[in-house]
């Protein structure tokens, strides 16, 4: 099993292959793989839009959905703001995690 | 030596000053030092693929381009170095590409597709 | 455990948000005592320019001592003291055919001049790589 981690850069409204990009990431996790999904600069601004619906059916399936905690409060997002399924992450917090793992294939969007 | 995937997904960026694609550029001369790289053609970046293309001509002032990147040509080179190229076939599709027109070889593979692709390869590169 | 990590950048100075988070990064490695490959390819070359200089901002109203505005080589010089201070490495490679199509060979001494050759051997030699493209679509 390897571990993907995408990290999701654009804004989901004016780049619409953001939508491909949590699709994508939840069919890896379907068939049994690892997979996160980072949300960061503009990328976060998926936790308001009306796409977040999107990165619900990636989580359902699988799919861990972390957000940038520097980048939400650039944005004037709040943690308690955010739907219970993403998780806030300062960026040494989420290094942490992916790089203990063997090899993660970073995948920067 | 791991085996990657990189990913070319903006197209003309630059190539007329350049005379290069970056990321076509970069990725051929991995190759050449020895990197088993196979790549994934993307977004605008499927025009790529197209087989005529005429970006010659440009002159700017008295300085003229005279050799522009000519990305079915760089594909060619890099399918001859033993790279296989795939292109989104949605992305195709979605801008109207005849799958007819394009460089022999490209192999098209469908937006549901990519994650199976991805799990072939121990790296992914996005361009 | 993941000891080293290589990244290529490619964004110019002042243009991206994407630079930001790769500083942050490097940032947070170096303070995990990761060991950090950085090729910077394309307009990244220009991050390390030594004739970079702060300004004024006149919309600001402030002087160059009260705007103080680190340019991205102080930034990068920054990473070299954090590296040194956590008794971790940083290798700093700009791509030399980039550097002299930009003009931007007048770069900080602790960053070296490369080329595809010095990225392959960064990968090679590290447990990740991340590429983080520029793009304008």
């Amino acid at each position: 099993m390897s571990q993907f981690c995408f990290m999701a850069s654009r804004d989901p409204v004016s780049s619409t292959d953001s939508l491909h990009l949590y699709r994508r990431a939840a069919d890896l996790a379907v068939a049994g793989e690892r997979v996160s999904l980072f949300l960061l600069q503009n990328g976060v601004l998926a936790t308001q839009s009306l796409n977040d619906k999107a990165l619900r059916q990636a989580y359902e399936k699988g799919v861990s959905i972390y957000a940038d905690k520097f980048s939400l409060r650039e944005r004037g997002i709040f943690a308690n703001e955010l739907d219970d399924f993403i998780e806030p992450l300062s960026i040494d917090e989420w290094l942490r995690r992916v790089i203990s793992e063997d090899h993660p294939k970073l995948i920067w969007h | 030596m791991s085996k990657i995937l990189s990913i070319v997904s903006t197209a003309y960026r630059a190539t007329q000053e350049e005379q290069d694609d970056a990321g076509l550029w970069v990725n051929r001369a991995l190759v050449n030092g020895g990197a088993e790289i196979d790549l994934l053609l993307q977004g605008s970046a499927v025009n790529y693929a197209v087989a005529r293309q005429d970006p010659t001509g440009l002159v700017i002032g008295s300085v003229a381009i005279e050799h522009p990147a000519i990305p079915p040509q760089d594909l060619k080179a890099l399918q001859a170095g033993g790279m296989q190229v795939f292109a989104d076939a949605t992305d195709i599709e979605a801008y109207g590409l005849d799958p007819e027109k394009l460089e022999p070889g490209v192999q098209l593979i469908t937006k549901g597709s990519i994650a199976g692709l991805f799990r072939k390869y121990e790296q992914v590169w996005q361009w | 455990m993941n000891n080293s990590i290589t990244l290529c950048i490619m964004d110019p100075p002042y243009e991206s948000a994407n630079t930001t988070t790769a500083f942050r990064l490097i940032d947070a490695a170096l303070r995990q005592h990761i060991e950090v490959n950085v090729f910077a390819f394309e307009g990244a070359v220009a991050l390390t320019v030594k004739d970079q200089m702060p300004h004024p901002n006149p919309v600001h109203g402030t002087t160059v001592e009260e705007e103080k505005h680190p340019t991205t080589k102080d930034l990068v010089v920054s990473l070299f003291d954090l590296a040194e201070s956590m008794k971790a490495d940083l290798n700093w490679v700009n791509c030399g055919l980039c550097v002299d199509e930009r003009g931007t060979g007048n770069f900080i001494d602790a960053a070296r001049r490369g080329g595809p050759p010095d990225f392959l051997q960064m990968v090679q030699s590290s447990d990740t790589t991340l590429v983080v493209p520029t793009r304008r679509d």
